[in-house]
């Protein structure tokens, strides 16, 4: 029906009787054709007459006692504050003050400061973190043979970089065998790289730490291989 | 009003007993409030003992003169909010609970308690759909029992706004009722047709 927003808009303030006679009855009027409105008229009344009760609710016996006396529980809520560090200058003056007339306050204060000082003192040991961190890593359903499997590629791998890689230390200690040992530390290294990369859950992991591993041991053959020819180059320069 | 704002100031002062004169002036409103928020009679308790003690604790910022009920629904507002958002998810209300129910008037009539039960259930069905905003809107003015001055200054908005807002609000609950109304059978009330409503 037209114009039933205008009317709609009055039906809260009918029922707070906020309207005055004559607008009331105009909304009265409309609510009598409109069965629409007058539904949620119905409803909106259902709402106010459903929640009327509990303007007789009582708070429960005894709470006004409660909260009116016992002021040093409510101290007590601003000593953990203050010891949290948590409190504002106007409450600490306050408090400082209530501590200096009220001996039981003093007593908490003093018992949960010990308390905070000690646990201040706890410092987790320094493995502590890279446990949680591996716990954190780890997954939670593991499956017994992948792991071993990724385990024992990750050895080979290992054992082949080692092979390819560390032992040249002594062998390429001429110039020629130097590009070749980078070559080859490069080419293992990215290979590695490229599996660990692909790879997934701890397999990645364990040739992560491979290739790791194989850059660590490259690095080694190139500053022994620097080493080793910078004395040469000297004596040729000389 | 001013005897309100004179206990407020000796409070400030630390004045113990006016502490318990404010809580005894203040208590039934504030637990109204806190009933109206929290999700159980047991929580609205607690949360009712918060609200003083945030109070308690804030005194110094309040601006003597003010309206001190609507700074204390300001002060406590993160407090019933966390209340209302756990009573929402948990589809509960304290005025749903029996413990708070069987303190009303007419409870030691069943059929009566019954009755008024199914409606607030169905008014708490109907509040779930609205947005939590205008839902609140409802909960202050309906269920609290705050005035539009008291909201409007609680929320910081003009007076013209709260109530535009909060008939915005009404609407949408009468319209959710209503689509309730034509599933579940419940006695209409009755009064605002004939002009009984005042």
């Amino acid at each position: 029906m037209s114009g039933c927003e205008s009317f709609r808009d009055l039906l809260a303030p009918l029922l707070e009787g906020e309207l005055d006679e004559h607008e009331a009855a105009r909304v009265r009027s409309h609510l009598g054709a409109c069965a629409e409105c007058r539904e949620l008229a119905q409803a909106l009344e259902q709402v106010v007459d459903a929640v009327a009760p509990l303007d007789h609710l009582q708070p429960p016996v005894g709470l006004a006692a409660d909260l009116g006396s016992s002021p040093c529980r409510r101290w007590l809520g601003l000593l953990f504050r203050a010891v949290d560090r948590e409190l504002d200058e106007a409450n600490l003056n306050r408090l400082l003050a209530h501590l200096d007339a009220c001996e039981s306050c003093r007593r908490a204060w003093n018992d949960l400061s010990s308390i905070h000082q000690a646990g201040e003192a706890l410092v987790p040991p320094p493995h502590l973190l890279q446990r949680c961190l591996a716990a954190r890593r780890a997954p939670r359903q593991r499956r017994v043979l992948q792991r071993r499997t990724a385990t024992a590629a990750a050895y080979v791998l290992a054992a082949l970089v080692s092979l390819a890689v560390a032992n040249p230390v002594t062998m390429a200690r001429g110039r020629r065998a130097a590009d070749s040992v980078q070559r080859l530390a490069a080419t293992v290294s990215e290979g590695v790289g490229e599996a660990a990369s692909d790879g997934k859950g701890e397999l990645r992991v364990m040739l992560w730490r491979v290739w790791q591993w194989t850059n660590r041991q490259a690095s080694v053959v190139r500053d022994a291989l620097h080493s080793d020819d910078s004395p040469d180059d000297q004596q040729q320069g000389g | 009003m001013q005897d309100l704002e004179a206990t407020v100031e000796r409070c400030r002062q630390g004045d113990e007993d006016a502490w318990a004169a404010l809580v005894s002036t203040t208590l039934r409103p504030l637990y109204r409030l806190c009933a109206t928020y929290a999700p159980s009679a047991a929580e609205a308790e607690e949360l009712t003992q918060e609200v003083y003690f945030k109070v308690w604790e804030n005194l110094h910022h309040y601006r003597p003169g003010s309206n001190f009920m609507a700074w204390t629904w300001r002060v406590a507002r993160n407090l019933t909010i966390d209340a209302y958002r756990r009573s929402r998810r948990e589809r509960e209300a304290a005025w749903l609970d029996p413990e708070i129910l069987d303190q009303l008037p007419g409870s030691d009539d069943p059929h009566q308690s019954a009755e008024r039960h199914q409606r607030l259930r169905l008014v708490a069905s109907g509040l779930g759909q609205l947005d939590e905003d205008l839902a609140e809107l409802v909960l202050m003015r309906d269920f609290a029992g705050m005035s539009y001055d008291e909201m409007a200054e609680a929320l910081e908005l003009p007076l013209g706004t709260v109530k535009s807002r909060l008939n915005r609000a009404r609407l949408e609950l009468a319209t959710a009722v209503r689509r309730r109304l034509q599933i579940h059978v419940v006695p209409p009330a009755s009064g605002m047709l004939e002009g009984g409503v005042s």
